[in-house]
């Protein structure tokens, strides 16, 4: 089981990016039946998806569990939709166009909410498996990837995002904070770290913004005797000032110590 | 003197109802009465209402207080009857709009220009019907 871990953990670093999206993806299991539904109206015609499986990566601080969502537009316009549930939004999904979103957690619960589409107040409701509390995680993962209409292209922005923390000798937190353009595309980001004091005042120290371009990797170390607790925190992306699109990603936050429920 | 600064002041107040029409526009964001729009545009949108709302509102204001006199009344009726019909061709105007809007949005960029459009659809007929509100009190106040 170890020697599966170490394999998929070395494949997801040295593979191109394109495998890398396409490992994001909950394996099949009998264990959680996936939810899907999907609309055919003329202010949106699509279809969501929400997978849950026990995650292939097993030890390592990892959490129990790997989660999968998607929005696919059926339709010949673009998509506006806004799933908080799914924790994604995007203003303009390009006709065709699939927007993937997978990330590790705990325990999968589910839970009901809407999924808003279209320029009017339609929704659709929707049933979706999400992390509940579990032991901290030391090291989380997640991917996503939105396709942005410009013009007459489309451009795939794909995001990796990985946090983890050890403690060291002093007692206080080692934290570590990957953003990763899995395309190598310049992209700008927009970090929703409005309530996290600590993290807000280590961007701050080395001159960084919660906004910021990313070109390749951006790595970020800090130390801090702030626990760690595990949290969803918002990741835009940014375009022309205006984020566009987005997801909810999970990380480890140095925080309180007790971790935030999902809601 | 003292009495009619009064007088006027309690005129502005309950002219300023004119305002309660945005605030109706704010409050149909959430409760899905009235004119339909994007959750996601709920925030900017309450903003320029109440803001333009309040512009247009104080504005009228000020034109009432420059045509105080004998023509008030025809003045005021004109802006009522205008405003308020102007206000109702833009909302029927609203749907078959966001409708051609959804049907025409083939990028992010156009998605961006149509989404300011359709705020200002939005916000338009509530701006209008705010003038005709506070000029109609004007009438009787």
């Amino acid at each position: 089981m170890k020697l599966c871990g170490l394999w998929l953990a070395t494949l997801i670093a040295v593979a191109p990016a394109s495998s890398v999206l396409a490992q994001c993806s909950a394996p099949a299991n009998s264990q959680f039946q996936p939810f899907s539904g999907g609309e055919n109206k003329p202010a949106g015609h699509f279809e969501w998806y929400s997978a849950a499986a026990p995650n292939p990566r097993q030890g390592g601080g990892h959490p129990t569990h790997v989660f999968e969502r998607r929005v696919k537009n059926l339709g010949t316009t673009t998509l506006k939709y806004d799933w908080p549930v799914g924790r994604m939004h995007n203003d303009a999904l390009p006709p065709g166009a699939t927007d993937p979103f997978c990330y590790e957690y705990g325990w999968p619960n589910q839970t009901d909410g809407p999924l808003h589409y279209g320029r009017g107040n339609e929704e659709t409701k929707t049933t979706v498996w999400e992390g509940k509390d579990e032991p901290k995680p030391g090291s989380i993962w997640a991917m996503f990837a939105f396709h942005i209409g410009t013009g007459g292209s489309v451009e795939t922005v794909s995001i990796r995002v990985s946090t983890s923390y050890r403690q060291a000798s002093s007692g206080a937190f080692s934290y570590r904070y990957l953003f990763e353009s899995l395309q190598g595309k310049p992209v700008t980001l927009r970090w929703g770290i409005e309530k996290d004091p600590a993290l807000r005042e280590n961007l701050k120290a080395r001159e960084m913004s919660s906004e910021f371009a990313l070109e390749g990797k951006r790595e970020l170390f800090f130390d801090s005797r702030a626990e760690p607790a595990t949290g969803f925190r918002r990741v835009d992306i940014v375009v022309g000032g205006k984020a566009v699109a987005g997801v909810e990603v999970p990380m480890v936050i140095p925080g309180e110590g007790l971790s935030e429920r999902m809601n | 003197m003292p009495s009619a600064t009064l007088k006027d002041i309690a005129k502005d107040v309950k002219t300023y109802v004119g305002l309660a029409v945005s605030l109706f526009g704010v409050l149909n964001n959430y409760l899905h009465v009235f004119m339909p729009l994007a959750p996601s545009l709920r925030l900017q949108t309450n903003v320029i209402l109440i803001v333009v709302g309040s512009i247009a509102v104080g504005i009228t204001i000020a034109r009432i207080y420059a045509n105080r006199g004998p023509g008030l009344n025809s003045w005021a009726a004109r802006v009522a009857g205008v405003w308020a019909g102007v206000g109702f061709l833009a909302w029927a105007v609203y749907m078959p709009l966001v409708d051609f809007l959804a049907n025409h949005s083939h990028s992010q960029s156009a998605s961006q220009w149509f989404d300011a459009v359709q705020v200002g659809a939005y916000v338009f007929p509530f701006l209008c019907w705010s003038v005709a509100v506070a000029a109609l009190l004007a009438l009787f106040l």
